[in-house]
Order: C-alpha cells, then sequence, then structure tokens
C-alpha cells in the first residue's frame, strides 16, 4: 500500500515540479484524487463495518464479546480521528491554493502533507482497496 | 477545469477503468482558474464515520460495562 501511495504521489506530484503554475495544477489535481480515493475507500470500511455491527450485536452477549468479533471495526475511533486530521490538511492545501501568494515550496509541502494523511489513514482501513484504486488511477 | 475534475471524478467513484495517466494528464493540462473546497476536503466520508462511531457507542452502551 504504502509503494502504491508513494507512486501515485510521484506520478501527481514530484513529476510536476516545474513553474508555480504547474505545481499549483497537479497539486489539485492530486488533491482531488485523493479525496475522491479516500471518500471511496471510506465508503467500503463504512459499509463492512454496518454489516459486522449487525452480526456480532446479535450473537454478542456482553460488550467485551462484541468488541472481539468486531475486530478491526472496534478501532472505528480512530478513523474518525484519522479523517478529521486528513480534512484540516486537506483545508489547509485549499487555502494555499486558493492564496494567490503562496509559494510552490508551500504547495508542496502541504500537499505532501495531504498524501501523508492520507496513507495514515488507508493503513488503519485494511482489505479497503485502496492500491488498486490507485493502481487503476494510474493505469498499472 | 471544474468539467474535467467532475468527469475524473465519476470516473473513480463508479470504478471505472479508464481512468488513466492520460486522463489526469488531460485534467492537469487544463486551467485550475478556481479552486473548490469541495474537491478536497471529504467531509461526507467524516460525516459517515462519526454516525458509525455513533452506532456503535450505541450498541456498547446497551450491553452495559
Amino acid at each position: 500500500m504504502r509503494k502504491a501511495v508513494i507512486l501515485f504521489t510521484l506520478a501527481t506530484l514530484g513529476g510536476c515540479g516545474g513553474s508555480l503554475q504547474k505545481v499549483h495544477k497537479s497539486a489539485y489535481i492530486g488533491g482531488a484524487v485523493t479525496k475522491s480515493v479516500v471518500e471511496e475507500t471510506h465508503k467500503l470500511w463504512s459499509e463492512q463495518l454496518n454489516g459486522r455491527a449487525d452480526d456480532c450485536e446479535s450473537s454478542s452477549e456482553s460488550r467485551a464479546e462484541f468488541d472481539e468479533c468486531l475486530g478491526p471495526f472496534a478501532h472505528n475511533d480512530d478513523v474518525v480521528i484519522a479523517l478529521a486530521f486528513y480534512n484540516k490538511v486537506a483545508e489547509l492545501l485549499f487555502r494555499v491554493l486558493a492564496d494567490p501568494d503562496a509559494t510552490k515550496e508551500q504547495i508542496l509541502d502541504v500537499a505532501a502533507r495531504v498524501i501523508g494523511a492520507a496513507e495514515a489513514l488507508f493503513a488503519l482501513m485494511p482489505n479497503s482497496g485502496a492500491p488498486e484504486k490507485i493502481k487503476s488511477i494510474l493505469g498499472k | 477545469m471544474g468539467a474535467l475534475i467532475g468527469e475524473l471524478i465519476v470516473d473513480i467513484v463508479s470504478g471505472i477503468k479508464n481512468a488513466t495517466r492520460e486522463s489526469i494528464a488531460a485534467a492537469m493540462r487544463a486551467s485550475a482558474d478556481k479552486v473548490e473546497r469541495g474537491d478536497l476536503v471529504a467531509d461526507d466520508a467524516l460525516e459517515r464515520a462519526n454516525k458509525d462511531q455513533s452506532k456503535l457507542d450505541a450498541i456498547r452502551a446497551r450491553f452495559g460495562e
């Protein structure tokens, strides 16, 4: 997964390290595509979580049993925090891209932070298909 | 720019395999005159995640300590 995200980063940001305008465009596209993958990945996670929660509720007799049955979905609170953090950084990217005085270095720095936040989020949602989606975007 | 971004996102959302390097490059060639907050921030996912967490908390509360 990490390799796929790094590939994605290079394809969207590293390959266009030219003028400020080019960096601005590629950071915007990279941010928009990353957001789309985050949304789709989380949608799948949420569907799986809700299905598991319903099954576990009926088969469990205590809170501990319920949490054990949930498996990785028991830690959805971490996903909430990671998503909130991702959105804060994405908001920062929006602000820097909308700022006419922002430098190329500032844009690249925030764009890299967005990718890092997305990577941390994907790591919390195993089997959510993020690497496959990224590969399909890259045509690999 | 907006139309190209929208087209690209629709491709991804519907799981179409055609969102390739070429379509990204085409979008990059377009002008990014206006940056849209909604293109970058995953508000819907956070709202869904909070709703999921509320559901888990409610079930846990029914079980008690």
